[in-house]
This record gives C-alpha cells, structure tokens and sequence, in this order.
C-alpha cells in the first residue's frame, strides 16, 4: 500500500493529521488550479481551503484511481461556487492596482530567494500576461485549458473533472487555444528566450 | 486560406497526441500541402508551451485543516476525565439516595420532636389541653376574689379568721400557677377593693346590723388535683427514649455515608475539571 493510500485510508478512520499530511502534498496544485481559473488570490486561497474542507468531509466518495483528478474535480467545483458568486457580487479591492495595472498582492509568493531579481521580474511578468489571457476566456473554456495544458491533465482525465463529454473537452479546448495564442501575441517580450521566435514566419 | 473550426480541433487535438493514425497521416499530408495549416499549428504549439511554462504559484498560506474547520471537536477527553466525571455522578446519585432514605427514616420515626423548641409545643397542643392546664389557676383566683370581697365587706368573726388562710392558700397555689396569674389576681384585688370603698360609701346611711345579719354564702369549689386525663394522655412527649443508630464515635451511619458521598462528588469533579483544564 503506498503513503498516499495508508493516508487516505488513516483519514477514513478520521485521523486528520494524515489528511493534513495529503493537503501538505497537494495544495500548491490545489491552489494554482484555484488562481488560475478565479484570476484572484484570497479568492483562489477561499476556493482552496473550501475544497480541501470538502475533500476531506467527502473522501467516502473516492472510489480509487487519480486522486489528483478527484481532487481537481473538487476544486473546480469550489472555484465554479465562487466564480459564480463574484459574479453576483462583484468584490471590489481593498487595495488598489499598481500604476501600471499590476496585482500588487501578487509579488509575495512569487518571490523566490535563489532567483535572480530580473528572472524573478520576468517571471512575475509572464504570470501576470498569462493570467491576463485567460481571465477574458469564460469560465468553461479556462477551466479546461488550465486543466489540459498547465496541470497536465489529458482529455479524459479533463473530461471526467469538468463532467463532460471528451467532444465537449476538445472542442472548447481548441476554442480556448485558438483565443489564448491571439492574446498571448501581444506579450512576446515576455516569453521564455527559447520561445520568443516560434511561430515567426 | 481560411482555417475551418474543425481544422482548429484537429490541429489542438494533434498537438496533444489525441488524434487516431489515420488522423494524424491525413494532418500530416495537409502540412505539406497548406502552410497557413502549418503556421496555424505553431501559433497553437506556442501557446501550449507558453501555458506550460506559466511559473507555479507559491500558496500564500498553510490550508491544513483544524478540528473545528471540520467540524470535529476540539480534542476528545481523557479517559481519566471521563472516569472521574463518572464517578463524581456516582457519588450524587448515591448521596441523593442516602439522604432521601435518612429524611424518610426521620419523618416515620418521628425523630423531629426532641428537637423542637417547647414553645412550638405548647402551641401544636389542642385547645382542650391548654385549657386544661390553666383553668385551675383561673378558677382560684375567682375564688380567691370573692372570698376577699366578702371578708371585707362583712367578715364574720369565724370566716375572718378563716379568711387569711385562704388568701394564703390561694397566694400559695397562685404562685405555683404562675407570674401572669398572679398579676392578673392582684389587678383584679384592687379593682375589688375600690369596689368595696364605693359600697362602703352607699351602706353607710343604712343599717349595718340588718347588713351583718343576712348570712354569707361560702362558696365550695373542687379543685381537681391533677390535670385532666386527655392531657395526661397527650402523645406529644414520647415517654421512651428515641433509639438512634449510632456508632462508638457517636456519628449516625447515615450522616456518614452522606459526609463520604459528598465529599467524593465534589473531590470527582474537581479531578475531572483539572484534567480537562490541563488537556485543552
């Protein structure tokens, strides 16, 4: 039995610290997954406690296989909640953009302390112009595309967590790229330098 | 050329390994064939390493779970707590039943009595009793009255004689009655005396030889020597001592046990509120 079905298996029996040992190994994935599609941080920090609550009040339904999938399959879930509860009521900020439009909550956890300052400058950079692109798809295209392309999942595994058939995953996926590269065009400084000149004709 | 919706999926699907053999050979030949089909693959690939490579967020916080978040209690209690908390009510159950059975045991034994004060005994007596007991007196002190108006109203020469001694036995028998009927046979001396002075006044114009001749009545009253027999028989004073079970040390069993209940209630309790204190 490997560590992740012995922890599991200690959470059933409600052994919360195991489960803590489980969230400990998922919650970056859990919470990019979350930022990626909601666009905003303690939106996205809200989604992903909410799902990791829900995972372990549901962990009775996992019924075996990806326990990644069953976890995106929740997360998304909780960021749909909220997504379609921002939509309602749309949250105003407490602390205003910077000048040139930039999150200014969004430096903290991008810090990284072996990184170069400009690498780390680029790098905030390139994850803003992304999330820029993909904050003007809608819900159901972002969804997708962050499942297939950033967390790596492929169609049926996508197909399974959004709950809808592989046509529908290829498609809109396809839709989603199609909107994305277009978007993306206009942040061609910011790509990674193996990348800046693909695609040129 | 202009680049069809289906020609979109495909190009997605193929950049992501989801197309059957014979899809990608027919793909492939296009390529060759269409360069914007190319370029358009590109522009997709592009997109797809450029999402790849989006730098991973770090989590702005821990998204461990509390008890509480999940609606677990805190912490469960010690055995030990639980023991005594147990125990604790044990012991309560015990001396509720312990001092019920002695309250039940004193009411039917009639246990209360010695310990009542006497005037609350005197006042649960019946009427007929209490009557009984100060009757005589009251009866004396008439007699004793009468008996003095008429000796100095008219004292013959033998009832003269008589007379004080009869003032003194009843004074005597006044005094073992009691203080209030003393006072009570002195106010009602003066205020016969006063009487007399006014009949004094009245009979002095009239013949006192004609006064002295009409004979006195004596008046004969039994006094009855001893009380009468509903108050002698009055169970209110049990003639018999009252039995208590009671120990070398003098301490009734049932005061024990109530002590040694009591005492261990509240002792459990305090144990198990200490642990708990300590644990949460």
């Amino acid at each position: 039995m490997t560590d992740l079905q012995s922890q599991i298996k200690k959470s059933l029996a409600g052994d919360l610290d195991s489960f803590n040992q489980i969230i400990l190994g998922y919650q970056s994935l859990v919470y990019n997954q979350a930022y990626r599609i909601i666009g905003e941080s303690d939106a996205a920090a809200d989604a992903t406690q909410e799902a990791f609550i829900s995972a372990y009040k549901k962990l009775h339904t996992y019924r075996g296989g990806s326990f990644k999938s069953w976890l995106l399959r929740i997360v998304s879930n909780a960021c749909y909640d909220e997504f379609r509860r921002r939509k309602r009521q749309p949250v105003v900020p407490l602390y205003p953009d910077g000048e040139d439009g930039d999150d200014l909550d969004s430096v903290s956890w991008l810090e990284d302390p072996s990184e170069k300052p400009e690498d780390t400058v680029e790098r905030r950079e390139l994850s803003d112009a992304i999330q820029h692109c993909l904050d003007r798809l809608e819900y159901e295209f972002r969804a997708i595309v962050v499942l297939v392309d950033i967390q790596g999942e492929d169609y049926a595994s996508a197909a399974e967590i959004i709950d809808r058939p592989l046509g529908t995953v290829k498609s809109r996926l396809a839709r989603a790229r199609r909107n994305l590269k277009d978007c993306l065009q206009g942040f061609k400084e910011l790509f990674p330098r193996g990348l800046r000149h693909v695609g040129e004709v | 050329m202009k680049i069809s919706n289906r020609d979109w999926i495909q190009l997605s699907a193929y950049l992501d390994g989801e197309l059957n053999p014979r899809e990608v050979k027919r793909l492939e030949d296009r390529f060759k064939k269409e360069p914007d089909l190319q370029h358009a693959l590109e522009e997709l690939g592009l997109a797809k390493k450029i999402l790849k490579a989006a730098p991973k967020l770090r989590t702005p916080r821990d998204f461990t779970l509390r008890p509480e978040m999940v609606g677990i209690k805190a912490s469960p209690r010690p055995r030990s707590a639980r023991a005594f908390r147990l125990a604790s009510a044990l012991m309560s159950f015990m001396l509720i039943g312990v001092l019920l059975l002695d309250f039940g045991r004193i009411f039917v034994g009639g246990a209360m009595a010695p310990a009542a004060p006497k005037e609350v005994m005197l006042e649960a007596l019946p009427e007929s009793a209490a009557d009984a007991v100060e009757e005589p007196a009251l009866m004396e002190a008439e007699v004793e009255d009468r008996a003095a108006s008429e000796t100095d109203a008219e004292p013959p020469a033998e009832e003269a004689a008589e007379a004080p001694a009869v003032a003194a036995e009843a004074g005597e028998e006044g005094e073992s009655v009691g203080v209030v009927e003393e006072a009570e046979a002195k106010s009602a001396g003066e205020e016969d005396q006063d009487a007399e002075a006014n009949q004094a006044d009245e009979w002095q114009g009239e013949d006192s030889a004609q006064a002295l001749a009409a004979p006195t009545q004596t008046i004969q009253i039994e006094i009855p020597e001893t009380l009468p027999p509903q108050a002698t028989e009055a169970v209110y004073f049990p003639a018999e001592p009252i039995q208590r079970n009671e120990n070398m040390l003098g301490l009734d069993p049932f005061r024990i046990l109530e002590i040694i209940f009591g005492l261990g209630a509240v002792a459990f309790g305090i144990a198990a509120w200490v642990i708990r204190r300590r644990n949460s």
